[in-house]
């Protein structure tokens, strides 16, 4: 009833040419979303299983190390943990506006290698996520729109539409987003192609605080790819916030210390 | 008797019998024009045979399907941005192919409402839909909601076809789509060996010093000279399981290669290609050799009956037999293959024979009968035990083939012999019929004389016994030198679009047959053991090794590319390796690079091993189908895996090649045992006609002979035993038979009235005419496979229409002086 009523208010604001009003909202609604979601560096670790499409799981364990130093900037450390014959494979990734750098370190060379070529698009260590899925949401780049104020499973939440700006080498034309209302945390995503069509699809379960924060994280993130009928789930299994990571920890030296 | 009881209504009531059968013949004509043709090897093989399920499995596992090869050749060399640029366009136009051209679209969407409601509105958006990727999208989409539903196989299948359609085309490999792991200064990266089509000079000196260092390229996309350059499509689906939407892909892509042609030659081929060629081929054969054999015998039948009308009766009958059998088969629900085209003409070879022998005593009685329909109960009464007795012999011989290993010759036995009593069947009601209606026919005179072959007036049995003697034993000195094995090219004749385009390839590429060499080690992460990568790759230098193998690939390769770029040696698998022991830190080593090119992007890896690294996939290109070379080639792995690999790793095969050999091993036993089930039949057929096993065994004598002969031409003259010719025996046992069993109905109709050599010598006397005939006829029928444009086909219409005569030759000399003097 509510949402109905709220659908109709939106129509007649629209109607009556105030379409801004609606639009700061949602993008308001989004900015909330990145304060709460915001944090100066993470460690978790991660418990990975990536499913084919033929329904057999792989299963790995890292720990992820990342720190955001200003918009924009991101730093990523990952270790894996297991299987045994890949622990301490590291990857580094620097991501510095547009450009981003990558680094591999394999223990058995006990070498570090650049790794080229490689983009904000492209898969998270061959998962359905692409690394930027995994980064904060930049408002900036993004007009929002909100759909409508509805409940998801027992979450009441805001449908918002972004669509991103011009100049951007995003692949989804539209990605639909799910934010709770109370803990102002993505639980659902939907990204559509150029065709509008649902590419990959998100959905986050087991928000809590972690230990010692008062920001809200959901521990259980999964990305399904219908169209190739893969999907990975990623597992928080320990999740500490702002520890005092900085950007030493992000070095090329830093990667090859834990092989 | 039964028979006397389908004539006598035959002739009381003709009209009715005849609209009876045009009857049928409309239902069954209806029926037949929904056969599916089939060439693919999975066609010749049982369903449920265990090689064929075990490479069902394993393509499924490496989500490997059969490839088509398309070739730029040019002499010149294809390194120039002309040729390059054609690569990438082609590369491009080919991912984005869709097969809904306005008809398709049209069929599919009045078909809409076999779905289930609320798939209706997507359904037809999606065939409307011009976009092919958002086409694609929606077709999959749904595909895979409906599979969870159970909607039902039949709309299940149009959603199918939907999606396949529009997205006919899994992946198209060439240098301008397939990763290349390269060395950067610092590093390493996965790209494409040809991202754009270089311009300058250096660029592409640069790119050819890449991809020649690449050994994954060589043979594999390029050809070693430099004079030939491929794309590789891969069908998004299995050819047997939609051969229609593969004809309309071939077609389409063969179309499209078209406009891509000159200066370069473009050639495409692969097995999906020569499955599509043999079909077309087959339906061309079809309708250039059935008019060809009825007209040979019209004007046979016209010269012996005298009578055009007389000479359409048996026509008529055997194109009815035709319509009837292709219709039975229809329903079924067989496919017509390369060894069932020859059905036709074995059927009207068999039909036309009752017809004559029919034709020939009405106008015997005709003379000495006071109406035609008298005549023609005389005629039935005669001839209709004969009829029924050779009919018979036809089913043994023909159905034997139905305890064949291989399925099409089992379908071809069976329906030859559903063929045969169809042809019965009609002898006995329609001949008639149609024989009271027609004007009475012109008498039988003493027309022309005996033939003279020696032994027929005068019997010397001591010196055609010798004769027969030495025959055999000539014979029995060439069969052990006869070749075995089956090929699919080389069916057809050299210079034939598909032959060539094969060679071309095979001459310029790794080759157009595959052979999958699948290496499992029964346990999960079991190919990170470098032992087990270095037996792969051993087993793949050997096989290199020979000539015929031009290419192979597996995931060793891309180990060792990945050591190479990253460490500059070959420490794992190459001679970089410091001591034969193996190196604790190998398993690390390769887990981590493996670990690396997945999380690099790469999915060239996942046809070459399976998810959870179990089983790897080494896949080898040999640029020929001969059967016994694909053989010696499978024997060489085997060898090599045996010594190179552990115990506990297993190797099994698959691909095309695997289901040739296969294939190919059934046909000698099955051939065997059919052969002797069906000389068994028609014994035991004879002893109950005959009441003598003397007689029936003599009977057997001429046939066992020409058969021996059979395979002894076949020796001489290098034709390979395979799936069709393997039919040879098996019509030569079928239709001969009924010689022998003419002449000794006759001989025991003399032997009433004297001893047995004045029997023999009346009987030669009467029957010489019509068996020498009849065999005429028949080699005359089988003569026109000579102009089939399949080599299998050429050799049953010569080898079936010399030895027809030999045959009849052996009945009128051997077969008497078997037969006891008094």
């Amino acid at each position: 009833m509510r949402s109905t009523f709220l659908t109709l208010l939106g129509l007649l604001i629209a109607g009556s040419g105030q379409l801004t009003t609606a639009r700061q909202d949602a993008r308001s609604i989004v900015a909330g979303m990145v304060t709460q979601d915001r944090d100066g560096d993470a460690t978790a670790e991660v418990r990975m299983e990536v499913v084919d499409s033929r329904g057999r799981s792989r299963f790995r364990t890292l720990t992820l190390w990342s720190r955001t130093a200003q918009e924009g900037e991101r730093q990523q450390l990952i270790r894996f943990t297991a299987p045994a014959d890949i622990r301490g494979t590291g990857f580094l990734s620097l991501q510095n506006g547009a450009v981003r750098e990558a680094w591999l370190y394999l223990p058995a060379l006990k070498r570090t290698r650049r790794i080229a070529g490689t983009g904000r698009n492209d898969r998270f260590v061959g998962t359905d996520f692409s690394f930027r899925d995994l980064e904060p949401e930049r408002v900036d780049e993004y007009s929002y729109a909100l759909v409508e104020e509805t409940m998801l499973d027992s979450s009441a939440v805001w449908v918002v539409d972004a669509r991103p700006g011009e100049s951007l080498d995003d692949p989804y034309s539209r990605r639909r987003l799910w934010i709770s209302k109370a803990e102002s945390v993505l639980l659902r995503a939907e990204f559509h192609d150029q065709d509008d069509l649902v590419v990959k699809s998100y959905s986050a379960s087991d928000v809590r605080q972690p230990p010692g924060s008062t920001k809200w994280r959901a521990h259980v993130l999964k990305m399904e790819s219908p169209g190739e009928g893969t999907r990975t789930v990623l597992e928080i299994t320990s999740y500490l916030l702002d520890t005092g990571l900085d950007s030493a920890q992000f070095t090329k030296r830093s990667l090859e210390r834990g092989g | 008797m039964g028979n006397s009881i389908t004539y006598r209504f035959a002739l009381r009531r003709p009209r009715a019998t005849i609209l009876g059968i045009a009857l049928i013949t409309a239902v069954m004509v209806w029926q037949a024009s929904g056969l599916e043709i089939s060439n693919s090897v999975d066609a010749i093989l049982p369903a449920d045979h265990p090689a064929l399920l075990q490479d069902r499995e394993i393509k499924s596992v490496f989500e490997s399907r059969e490839m088509i090869l398309i070739g730029f050749l040019l002499d010149e060399g294809i390194f120039n941005q002309a040729t390059l640029q054609k690569v990438a366009d082609l590369s491009g136009e080919i991912e984005d192919i869709t097969l809904m051209d306005p008809a398709t679209r049209t069929r599919l969407a009045e078909r809409y409402t076999r779905l289930p409601e609320r798939y209706q509105e997507r359904f037809l958006s999606a065939v409307r839909e011009s976009s092919r990727a958002r086409a694609s999208a929606l077709a999959e989409r749904m595909w895979r909601e409906a599979r969870r539903d159970s909607i039902g196989a039949d709309a299940q299948g149009l959603l199918e076809e939907l999606r396949l359609r529009t997205h006919p085309v899994s992946e198209v490999l060439s240098l301008s789509t397939v990763d290349d792991i390269v060395a950067t200064e610092d590093g390493l990266a996965l790209r494409r060996p040809m991202p754009v089509v270089p311009v300058s000079s250096a660029a592409m000196s640069r790119l050819r010093t890449s991809v020649y260092q690449n050994p994954l390229f060589v043979n594999g996309l390029v050809s070693r000279d430099g004079t030939g350059i491929l794309v590789l499509v891969e069908m998004s689906f299995y050819y047997d399981d939609h051969i229609e939407v593969a004809k309309d892909l071939l077609d389409s892509l063969s179309a499209i290669v078209r406009t891509y042609e000159g200066p370069e030659k473009t050639v495409v081929a692969g097995v999906p290609m020569v499955n599509v060629f043999t079909s077309s081929q087959m339906n061309a054969d079809l309708a250039r050799l059935m008019p060809l054999a009825i007209g040979v015998l019209f004007l046979v039948l016209w010269y012996a009956f005298r009578s055009p009308m007389l000479a359409t009766v048996p026509l008529v009958l055997v194109l009815i037999t035709l319509a009837w059998t292709l219709g039975i088969m229809a329903l079924a629900g067989r496919p017509v293959t390369l060894v069932v085209s020859a059905m036709p003409i074995i059927l009207i070879a068999i039909g036309v024979a009752d017809g004559i022998h029919l034709i020939t005593e009405y106008r015997a009685q005709w003379p000495l009968a006071e109406d035609k329909r008298s005549a023609l109960t005389a005629t039935m009464g005669t001839l209709a035990g004969a009829v029924v007795v050779t009919s018979l012999t036809d089913v043994a011989g023909f159905g034997s083939l139905a305890s064949s290993g291989l399925a099409s010759i089992r379908d071809f036995g069976v329906f030859t012999s559903v063929g045969a009593l169809v042809a019965l069947g009609l002898s006995l009601t329609l001949v008639p019929a149609v024989l009271v209606l027609l004007p009475p026919p012109p008498p039988l005179r003493e027309e022309g004389r005996l033939p003279r072959v020696p032994g027929i007036r005068r019997h010397r049995r001591r010196p055609i016994l010798i004769a027969a003697g030495a025959l055999v034993l000539v014979a029995g000195l060439l069969i052990p030198t006869l070749k075995t094995g089956g090929t699919m090219v080389g069916y057809f004749k050299t210079d034939s679009e598909i032959a060539e385009a094969s060679r071309l390839i095979n001459d310029h590429f790794g080759g157009t047959e595959v052979l999958n060499v699948v290496v499992d080690t029964h346990e999960v992460d079991g190919l990170k053991d470098a032992t087990v990568l270095r037996g792969i790759a051993a087993i793949q230098d050997s096989l290199e090794g020979l000539d015929v193998v031009g290419y192979t690939a597996s995931i060793a390769d891309y180990v060792a590319r990945m050591d190479q770029v990253l460490t500059g040696r070959d420490q794992i698998l190459g001679q970089d390796r410091v001591e034969d022991e193996s190196d604790p830190r190998d398993r690390a080593r390769i887990a981590q690079y493996l670990l690396l090119y997945e999380n690099a992007g790469g999915n060239d890896t996942e046809k070459l091993a399976d998810f959870d690294y179990r089983k790897a996939n080494v896949v080898v290109q040999i640029r020929t189908d001969r059967t016994p070379i694909l053989r010696e080639v499978r024997n060489v792995a085997s060898r090599v895996a045996a010594t190179m690999l552990g115990a506990s790793t297993s190797v099994t095969y698959a691909g095309c090649s695997n289901l040739c050999i296969v294939a190919d091993d059934l046909i000698i036993p099955s051939q065997l045992r059919s052969l002797g089930t069906a000389a068994l039949a028609v014994f035991l057929l004879l002893l109950l006609l005959f009441r003598s096993a003397w007689q029936a065994a003599a009977a057997m004598v001429p046939l066992v002979i020409t058969i021996m002969v059979v395979f002894a031409l076949m020796s001489l003259f290098g034709v390979h035993l395979d799936a069709v010719t393997a039919l040879i025996a098996s019509i030569v046992l079928g239709v001969g038979i009924d010689y022998s069993v003419h002449f000794i109905s006759r001989f025991k109709f003399f032997l009433r009235e004297g001893s047995g050599s004045e029997a023999a010598v009346q009987a030669v006397r009467t029957t010489a005419r019509p068996i020498l005939f009849n065999s005429l006829a028949v080699g005359l029928g089988f003569s026109v496979l000579l102009f089939s444009s399949f080599w299998p086909l050429i050799h049953i219409g010569w080898v079936v229409g010399s030895t027809m005569v030999l045959a009849a030759v052996l009945t009128l000399t051997v077969l008497p002086a078997l037969l006891p003097r008094d």
